[in-house]
């Protein structure tokens, strides 16, 4: 399409304009509460989720609600936990609440979390916006991240902290439009119905007759498919607990909304603000599966029609050129590459859906193009992911610099100073979004997990626990932040090292550990090399998939994290001195 | 330091209610609820496999309506000078 780069460039401008809105805007009067509500849905749910939710329940079917549920029941937490007494603390950011309530140390520690879960949001950010970026430009993924990283900071420029609330609040009026207009055009021509949350039940059923089709035909293996109305395929159900928990307790204690929309009184505004983003944002989040289904129902269907590899639909190419569709084992960057790769597979002569791979990351973005809605739908859905993204990249941000002393307007800090954090902050970011250790919303829930685990239980109980002191504080931040951040860094990156020491304490069965020893060999065996290379991203890709504690996955590692935090700040309060509320806390 | 109420009072826990009932209701909703998909999926609603469609959806409208009654239920309270 030749007007994708205008598209582009209309993303750019999106998120230059609300950034210069918010610029001008909060001089003069606040925001009403349901704006607020809209604002933090924005900021919340962000672009990352925006695009991941829909690639997970496509990807995971049924466990892929889990961050459907985990995002909403967040908001509830907020409201019920957070709401009422934080906007009395008088503080003006998450670290400084801690150091009122509990001294120097927890506040420090504080920060560190705080730190580390807002990089990851970053990170997922402008991943986020890298892809958009990537595919409207048709440049390589790492370009486009490197594009939006220097946007990123022009918009901080322009706006020198992050973007205002009435700002936030239009971002998420664009993205509810781009989001849902499809989606209520499809519903309504192809069942009548123009709401998508109710329309799509045909489509669950269409789904499931074409599954087992697919199934019958050989075009599809029992393996690779699973079933979108069967439970607990992709996650075990403490998993899918523990990743839910993971989502909603890390917005309860997420810096970049706590700073923004609780920090001021009066408690009422903030209980509302909370349940207004809980309706704002179910708009959005019950609309996700919706989207996850036509798109599973076009993908379905065109290989049921037994699309021959050398007809292809166009998209597969697009996407494929990014490294994000893979069939036979290839990246799909033409008609004769594939065609070549499923050469050397048995009976791959038309599209099977165990020789294609699509990216979870990449579904949203695609559907308009998957479910045949047109490229300028495709053009306006990745313009205004591209300016959420780079909004909303704005919060974590300014959440970043406060916790590292950088607040705008801080005695002894220049705007140039602030200008080289915020560089340094972006350029650790984007090197990271560019590696890509992850897929975006595996990166988004990390920096939940993180906020989850290391702020949730001291930031409660400092609200709702007199007996919760400094000693607590620090010990639960330090146990939940550290168990968390060990267990993710550990089953991602040393999966192999991980599960040679703990094979006895994982889920992985006789058959897995067997497969492990083998590969183990053949990683051992091989000459060294694009061989050996090969062999170990066989053997670490195994050991993934099996380096956990009792079967608890990464994405749930805050089945553990949180109640080493928990347990941390009880013992350790009542056995250290009781802290009085009256002695002032230096901060 | 800011001007506000005593520092005492300011950072420190409140007397306060926890709101227990509508914690309990949150943890039906969003853990309980997902668990007991199959069982629920015998039925349908809206067309929709229960299980499923209270996982995709109807708890998250359970919970409007849990976060709505809260706040009447402390603005109420906040009226009459109880918190």
């Amino acid at each position: 399409m030749a007007f994708e780069p205008g598209f582009f460039a209309l993303g750019l401008a999106g998120a230059a304009g609300v950034t210069l809105l918010s610029r001008r805007k909060p001089a003069g009067e606040a925001p009403s509460v349901p704006w607020q509500g809209l604002a933090l849905a924005a900021e919340s749910i962000s672009a990352a989720f925006l695009l991941g939710v829909t690639g997970a329940v496509f990807t995971w079917g049924y466990d892929g609600l889990a961050f459907v549920l985990g995002l909403g029941g967040g908001y509830l937490l907020l409201q019920l936990l957070v709401a009422p007494l934080l906007p009395l603390a008088g503080a003006t950011s998450l670290p400084d609440y801690f150091g009122r309530r509990y001294g120097p140390a927890p506040r420090a520690l504080a920060g560190l979390a705080v730190v580390l879960s807002m990089t990851a949001l970053l990170v997922a950010q402008l991943m986020a916006a890298g892809l958009a970026g990537a595919r409207l430009l048709q440049v390589d993924y790492g370009v486009g991240v490197a594009i939006a990283a220097v946007a990123l900071l022009a918009c901080f420029a322009l706006r020198g902290r992050g973007l205002g609330v009435w700002a936030s609040g239009i971002v998420f009026v664009a993205m509810l439009v781009a989001f849902l207009w499809p989606l209520v055009q499809v519903s309504t021509t192809k069942y009548g119905v123009p709401v998508p949350q109710i329309a799509y039940a045909n489509t669950v059923w269409q789904i499931q007759s074409l599954e087992e089709t697919l199934l019958e035909q050989d075009l599809a293996d029992a393996t690779v498919l699973k079933p979108l109305l069967r439970p607990f395929l992709s996650l075990s159900p403490l998993n899918f607990a523990g990743l839910t928990l993971a989502l909603a307790l890390g917005m309860a204690a997420l810096p970049n909304l706590l700073s923004r929309y609780f920090m001021a009184p009066p408690a009422r505004n903030a209980r509302w603000t909370a349940v207004f983003g809980l309706f704002f944002a179910t708009l959005l989040l019950t609309a996700a599966p919706a989207l996850a289904a036509y798109a599973k129902l076009s993908l379905l269907s065109l290989i049921g029609g037994r699309v021959a590899l050398t007809d292809l639909p166009a998209w597969m190419f697009a996407w494929g050129n990014l490294g994000l569709v893979e069939i036979c084992g290839r990246a799909a960057t033409d008609a004769a590459v594939v065609v070549k790769a499923c050469s050397e597979l048995p009976d791959a002569t038309v599209l099977r859906l165990q020789d294609l791979t699509l990216a979870p990351d990449m579904i949203a973005l695609a559907t308009p193009e998957i479910t045949g809605l047109g490229e300028t739908w495709l053009g306006i859905f990745a313009a205004t992911a591209l300016a959420a993204a780079l909004a909303t990249a704005e919060g974590p941000l300014a959440a970043i610099l406060d916790a590292l002393g950088g607040r705008p307007g801080a005695p002894g800090v220049s705007r140039w100073e602030l200008m080289a954090m915020a560089a340094a902050a972006i350029a650790v970011a984007t090197f990271v979004a560019a590696v890509s250790p992850a897929d975006m919303l595996t990166m988004a829930t990390w920096a939940f997990t993180l906020a989850a685990a290391g702020l949730f239980p001291a930031l409660v109980a400092g609200l709702w626990w007199r007996r919760a002191n400094a000693a607590g504080a620090a010990a639960a931040i330090g146990a939940g932040l550290a168990v968390g951040l060990i267990y993710i860094v550990a089953t991602r990156f040393f999966a192999f090292e991980f599960f040679e020491a703990f094979a006895s304490l994982s889920s992985a069965g006789p058959m897995a550990s067997e497969t492990f020893g083998d590969l183990k060999q053949a990683w051992i065996a091989a000459a060294p090399g694009a061989a050996k290379d090969a062999a170990w991203l066989a053997l670490d890709a195994h050991a993934q998939s099996i380096a956990n504690l009792w079967g608890i996955k990464n994405l749930a590692a805050v089945v553990l994290a949180l109640p080493a935090g928990i347990v941390a700040l009880v013992a350790v309060s009542l056995l250290t001195r009781r802290q009085s509320m009256a002695e002032p806390q230096p901060h | 330091m800011h001007s506000g109420p005593e520092p005492a009072k300011a950072v420190g826990p409140r007397r306060r209610r926890f709101p227990v009932f509508a914690l309990l209701a949150w943890a039906f909703f969003v853990l309980a609820v997902p668990r007991l998909v199959e069982q629920l999926n015998i039925v349908d609603v809206f067309a929709f496999p229960l299980g499923y469609f209270m996982t995709a959806q109807g708890s998250l409208l359970a919970l409007i309506v849990v976060a709505v009654l809260s706040a009447r239920r402390h603005d109420k309270l906040a009226a009459r000078g109880d918190e």
